[in-house]
């Protein structure tokens, strides 16, 4: 945004106030504001308004954040998570205390997993036979097995992955990172999401929301096929030049109009808005152009081959889109309900076989892809679903496993994560985090930690509550993890 | 880089880096600090307006002893062309017509203003617009949330009764009590109980993990709702220990939510009826349970026929099937996706169970709220037929499908098999000779491919077999545009199954809407009585002392004594609404305040503690308070005496002695700029395009959204592209159905409500969304067109400067300045000349620039 003609300190915080805070003044911001000035938006000089860029608290390990959203909780237990015993009680009924989409069972059938375990690379990480090619990136990973989440529902369990909260309503981690740092990229959206061919996942746009934060720190639906924002182009099928001589012409009238108000930078920042948009304009199409890529690195991507294009294109997409600084992008695998995406009830095999496929190959030419062009460094890669599954079969007959958030794996890639580890630990059935459990807001505390800021400070006044992604009773990081 | 900031400004920020925890050790400071910020809970006492200044109402020199103090000169009344749309906008949301505009500019009796005032008041559209204001403040929404997202039973009467309340100036003190205690308030009516839906409009989780965290998070909603709305005080952060800033004990917060402990909260119910009441009488009952019963018998033919008409053309297909080793009288038929799942075997459907073919796709299940398909998406295919087996013998069929699929023979199952991938299966069945009847289920998963073949040696004999449905449904969940191949018998029966749907839901909506239309959310009281416990650290699994109902004591000494019966949510609203509770009045007229002149006295309206701000008048927010009380609780008398005055009609206009010594405008030395609100957007430009459609009230509308935004939603099939008519396309932006999981992006990027929690102030944020909304969406390009047609009717076609100058007229209400006139005629002269358009096309062009300016977004 261009710099206001009549910036001065008293405008800029007129404008802060009105642009972000309404008629709440500083009330809204002050989580924002505090922690000792580092959060002072009168920093912000050029850009101004919500998505200015704001210096974080400490210098930060990761700049961005590619997060990859296995909807529905891939079975830790036939992926990650190596239980050598599991196989052995294959269909024998044991007792086991589980909580799923079925309810709280004290029994069940243990299903084997389905897939062949083996260590890779130097560090000797277990890895499925579902995940060939992510197998080969492991001295990069990181993998905490003993995640646990507040609720194994679906609904509620996806916005505690998303959002901190089992309840309605609180922001998504990705509105949480622009609102504390801003977007750097002023021509295209600080947060985006791809969602499943199928659809958007469970509770949809509440998994992106900013909830009671601005909108301007939702995230945007990102498409990875025909135009990728929604009004990106005139459905009038107007030519950039002509659209900008209609903005020359509305730019002449708006000046008109702001001579007199010429106090009021929200008619400035609207009149500016219009250039932004006009540059996002190219600048969105420019970043979906996979033409520009080379074969190699599409195929590296698996666009070549059928089941992982769509995947592949986000992966490759979601590359582009962190080489042009946007801070948090979320991809989905999986959507709409069933089996669309990861939630295994009926057929574990074909499930994760489908899904696994459609989306180990685009993960490992991402970690690859990003890590020898230097930018794995500062990109916090993140891997898993709204929980794990039961080792246990959900039905009489059948494979299929039922939800599990007492235990469940997550990984970790890049962006001063450290590589080749992993932390914690299930039972040796993989039901249930027993060594060094780790709460989901362990795990976003670590990700704002990455990204240089204070997950305990970073807050927004709402309600009377200083709220914050990771609770009022604040969430430590996971220290193990950090590089 | 330091700015002056005020005491007031800077306060909050030394909260910030000291967290919850901490604060517990500054607790005697905090209390200390009580004394400034306790003036909200003080007695409300009659103030004098100052005198001594030339202030020509009383409001106005309450405003002029601040501005004098700080040596501030107000600014001019503004013009009247600002103020009538200051006072149509504010009033009714909508902007004025030609004619009402030129009603008022061309009114030079001294009364003009009062009688527009008055005017605005007793148009139905006041209530739209501040009824609006309300539903911000309760967490507006029509549907749960989560998973299902399903809809609230006719939440939209609870939206028509605050647009009624509204309009007829209903007592804010009885309309409270309605909120609370609507149902069980001794002098009850349909409309009080409906009022009482209140309680029950947050977000829903069908399926909670925690049942007892569940109740309490619901009982929190509720509280935060009641304390942030009407008291304006935060009551939920006494739910783990005791408030750290305000006054209020871990303690009280549970006496306080004891009042709500006898209310029924709905446990795991999946349907629209979580918490309805029936407000018909018996006798009406059973007139309407005749009508539908009529109505579906109505439905019935048309469907027999029409379901005839499919499987005619479905036993063509197999016609050539006579041999002996295909089958024959194939029948053909769609099951729902609402299976009843019952344990142990997935996809056991209840159609079945119950030993019966659903003949069509319309879901008319037992319980009353099925009536309405919520859905017109097939998720299952059932076929049916025989066949005729020579000789006993085994013989093997190939079952090749993406989702699920069940064969039965003879009632027997005798194959199932469900996944995501594609499955292909052989089988084999030991048959007896003779004829057999089968049935096959076929499920989608991603998309429905089948074939069930017979294998004989190395032969494949086909006998079912979907061909091109994969086209046909491919992504059915995604809803992607679906490709039918026109020829394909398949297709055609899909195609006319369609039309059924739609035809028949046409004639069962009206029915079902007269019968479900006795039922309301509203509150009632649970028949058990559960004792209510403080919960330590919040937790529900770790109750301590048992509390009875009772309120904070900080609000004064002179409680009402409450009892645990079955009436203490109406001792609650009593309270709430009495003229000796310190908060509410106060609360009340700080908010409309705010919406008349952009911000509150008290700058934070939802929270008059320690960590909300001071009132920059708290004398004349006191006045009103005590003025909205002796009026009876009106809130037009307050609308009166608030736009009558000086204060109000100031113009907006810069200063720059004031700018320096006031930039925030603390003392009111000028009227407030405000955008125009996400509805009031919309609705304007309906209104410019002169398509607005001003009904009043009524089921919510579903007007057309991008399938690209309708895919986000939780469950993408729902509703919405049932009711595409257009009626649902240009009613006010209020009556938009209101799905949590779906957020509207014209809406959303303007602004509007949060659907989850009180939204006592709207966030006013700038992006470049908004800016390709306004120029790009389809909602505009349309919009723009409709305003080309319009101004082509009134203007002369052939002269640019008439197109103009009506273009101008009708955008914003007044002609344009010369050199408005040149920019607007350079442009269309460039459109067609540098970019080759026809005239209309031109015009079109500067329409859509019209819609985009600041002017028309702003009110000065």
């Amino acid at each position: 945004m261009k710099e206001s003609k009549n910036f001065c300190r008293r405008m800029a915080r007129r404008e802060f106030i009105s642009t972000v805070g309404g008629g709440f003044s500083s009330l809204a911001l002050a989580g924002m504001l505090g922690h000792e000035g580092f959060f002072n938006p009168l920093s912000a000089t050029t850009v101004q308004g919500p998505l200015a860029t704001k210096l974080p608290h400490f210098a930060p390990k990761a700049k961005r954040v590619i997060f990859l959203f296995m909807y529905g909780g891939p079975s830790h237990v036939d992926t990650f998570d190596y239980k050598p015993e599991l196989f052995k009680y294959d269909g024998q009924t044991i007792k086991i205390k589980t909580f799923g989409r079925g309810g709280k069972k004290n029994e069940g059938r243990v299903v084997g997993p389905k897939w062949k375990f083996k260590q890779h690379g130097q560090s000797g990480q277990w890895v499925s036979g579902l995940f060939p090619h992510v197998a080969t990136c492991v001295d990069d990973i990181a993998f905490v097995k003993s995640m646990q989440a507040d609720s194994p529902i679906h609904g509620s369990a996806m916005l505690m992955m998303n959002s901190g909260a089992i309840l309605s309503g609180s922001p998504s981690l990705g509105s949480w990172v622009n609102y504390g740092l801003g977007t750097v990229n002023q021509d295209l959206p600080g947060y985006v999401v791809m969602l499943d061919e199928s659809g958007g996942p469970i509770s949809g746009a509440k998994n992106w929301s900013s909830g009671y934060m601005p909108a301007s720190y939702q995230g945007t639906t990102f498409k990875a096929h025909g135009s990728p924002l929604l009004n990106l182009k005139s459905v009038q099928g107007m030519s950039m030049t002509e659209q900008q001589r209609i903005i020359k012409s509305l730019n002449h009238l708006n000046e008109g109009h702001l001579e007199s108000r010429y106090d009021n930078t929200n008619l400035e920042a609207r009149i500016a808005s219009y250039e932004l948009a006009y540059k996002m304009q190219t600048t969105a199409p420019e970043a979906v152009e996979l033409e520009k890529e080379t074969e190699e690195t599409k195929r590296l991507y698996g666009i070549d081959e059928e089941l992982t294009q769509d995947f592949g294109t986000k992966c490759l997409l979601a590359r582009r889109l962190v080489e042009r600084d946007v801070r948090f992008i979320q991809i989905y695998s999986g959507g709409a309900h069933n089996d669309h995406n990861w939630d295994a009830h009926g057929d574990l095999e074909d499930n994760h076989n489908l899904h696994a496929g459609q989306t180990d190959k685009p993960i490992a030419g991402l970690l690859k892809d990003l890590k020898r062009r230097g930018l794995l460094e500062e990109t916090l890669v993140i891997w898993g679903g709204e929980f794990g599954r039961q080792p246990t079969a959900e039905y009489a007959k059948g494979t299929g496993r039922d939800h599990n958030s007492a235990g469940f794996t997550m990984w970790l890639a890049g962006g001063g994560i450290k590589g080749g580890m992993s932390l914690g630990s299930t039972d040796e059935l993989g039901n249930e985090a027993v060594e060094r459990p780790t709460h989901v807001r362990e795990l976003h505390a670590t990700i704002l930690h990455l990204m240089g800021m204070d997950p305990n400070h970073l807050s927004f006044l709402h309600g009377g509550l200083e709220k914050r992604l990771v609770g009022t009773a604040g969430a430590d990081i996971i220290p193990e993890l950090i590089a | 880089m330091s700015v002056p900031l005020k005491p007031s400004h800077l306060r909050p920020t030394i909260w910030v880096f000291v967290s919850c925890t901490f604060l517990a050790a500054l607790l005697p400071q905090v209390l200390s600090a009580q004394t400034a910020t306790g003036w909200a809970y003080k007695t409300l006492t009659k103030v004098t307006p100052p005198t001594g200044s030339q202030a020509s109402t009383p409001l106005d020199a309450f405003i002029l002893d601040g501005l004098k103090t700080n040596d501030l000169t107000p600014n001019p009344e503004a013009d009247k062309m600002t103020l009538v749309r200051r006072a149509y906008y504010d009033l009714t949301g909508l902007p004025p017509s030609q004619e009402q505009l030129d009603a008022f500019l061309n009114n030079d009796s001294p009364q003009a203003w009062s009688q527009l005032i008055d005017q605005l008041l007793d148009s139905p559209h006041y209530g739209e617009k501040w009824g609006r204001h309300w539903l911000d403040l309760v967490r507006w929404a029509e549907s749960s949330g989560y998973e299902r997202d399903t809809d609230k039973r006719n939440m939209w009467k609870y939206r028509d009764y605050v647009i009624n309340a509204v309009n007829d100036d209903k007592p804010y003190d009885e309309f409270i009590i309605d909120q609370i205690a609507g149902d069980i308030r001794p002098d009850k009516t349909t409309e009080s109980t409906i009022g009482s839906g209140f309680l029950h409009l947050g977000v829903y989780d069908d399926e909670p993990a925690d049942e007892e965290q569940f109740m309490f998070d619901y009982y929190d909603d509720i509280i935060n709702t009641v304390s942030r709305s009407m008291l304006a005080t935060s009551m939920s952060c006494a739910r783990c220990h005791d408030h750290k800033i305000d006054p209020l004990s871990h303690k009280e917060y549970y006496q306080f939510l004891s009042y709500f402990r006898n209310l029924h909260i709905p446990l795991r119910i999946r349907h629209q009826d979580t918490s309805t009441v029936s407000i018909f009488d018996s006798e009406k009952e059973n007139e309407l349970n005749t009508q539908l019963t009529q109505g579906i018998q109505e439905v019935a033919e048309p469907r027999l026929k029409m379901w005839q008409a499919v499987n005619s053309l479905v036993s063509q297909h197999f016609a050539d099937s006579n041999s002996s080793t295909r089958p024959k009288d194939v029948e053909f038929g769609f099951a729902l996706e609402d299976w009843t799942y019952t344990q142990g075997e997935l996809g056991e459907v209840d159609y079945f169970v119950e030993g019966e073919l659903v003949d069509g796709p319309i879901y008319l299940a037992s319980d009353i709220t099925g009536i309405t398909p919520t859905k017109i998406v097939p998720a299952a295919y059932v076929f049916k037929g025989k066949f005729s087996q020579a000789e006993a013998a085994n013989r093997t069929f190939r079952v090749d499908i993406n989702g699920g699929a069940w064969m039965y023979l003879g009632g027997e199952l005798v194959f199932s098999k469900v996944g995501a991938n594609q499955i292909k299966e052989d089988f084999e069945i030991a048959l007896a000779a003779g004829d057999h009847e089968f049935l096959l289920i076929a499920s989608r998963h991603r998309d429905l491919t089948l074939e069930l073949n017979l294998v004989d040696g190395a032969e494949e004999i086909p006998w079912v077999s979907t061909d091109s449905w994969s086209k046909l449904n491919a992504k059915v969940g995604s809803r992607s545009n679906v490709k039918i191949d026109p020829s394909n018998p398949w297709a055609i029966a899909y195609k006319k199954n369609k039309e059924l749907e739609k035809e028949a839901y046409k004639t069962l909506k009206p029915i079902e809407e007269k019968l479900t239309g006795s039922l309301v959310t509203a509150a009632y009281n649970s028949s058990e009585e559960k004792p209510t416990h403080i919960l330590i650290r919040g937790n529900p699994h770790s109750p301590g002392e048992q509390v009875r109902p009772g309120l904070p004591s900080v609000l004064g000494d002179n409680l009402p004594t409450t009892s645990d019966g079955e009436d203490r949510r109406l001792t609650l609203a009593k309270w709430i609404a009495d003229e000796n509770n310190p908060l509410t009045a106060r609360v009340a007229v700080n908010r409309i305040w705010q919406h008349h002149f952009g911000r509150g006295i008290v700058r934070s309206s939802d929270e008059f503690g320690g960590l909300g701000d001071q009132p920059t008048h708290p004398e004349l927010l006191d006045w009103l308070a005590k003025e909205f009380v002796d009026n009876g609780w009106r809130m037009k008398p307050l609308h009166r005496l608030i736009m009558n005055s000086a204060t109000y009609k100031m113009s907006s206009a810069p200063n720059e002695d004031a700018l320096t010594k006031d930039p925030q405008n603390d003392h009111f030395w000028r009227f407030n700029m405000r955008r125009l609100t996400a509805e009031e957007i919309r609705d304007s430009v309906l209104v410019t395009a002169d398509r607005f459609n001003p009904q009043v009230g009524g089921p919510s509308v579903f007007p057309t959204l991008p399938q690209e935004v309708l895919d986000t939603a939780s469950r993408a099939e729902q509703r919405w592209d049932l009711e595409a008519g257009p009626e649902h396309q240009n009613r006010r932006s209020l009556y938009t159905f209101t799905r949590r999981s779906l957020l509207d992006p014209l809406m959303a990027t303007f602004d509007s409500a949060d659907t989850d929690t009180a939204c006592p102030v709207r966030f006013n944020t700038t992006v470049p969304a908004q800016a390709l909304t306004m120029m790009n969406s389809e909602f505009i390009a349309k919009h723009a067109e409709l305003l080309t047609q319009r101004i082509k009717q009134e203007a002369d076609e052939q002269e640019m400067e008439s197109v103009v100058n009506t273009g101008f007229e009708m955008v914003l209400g007044r002609l344009p300045e010369p050199t408005e006139m040149e920019e607007s005629l350079s442009l269309i002269a460039s459109m067609q000349n540098d970019f080759g358009h026809d005239a209309a096309t031109a015009v079109e062009r500067f329409s859509l620039m019209m819609l985009n300016l600041n002017e028309f977004m702003f009110l000065d």
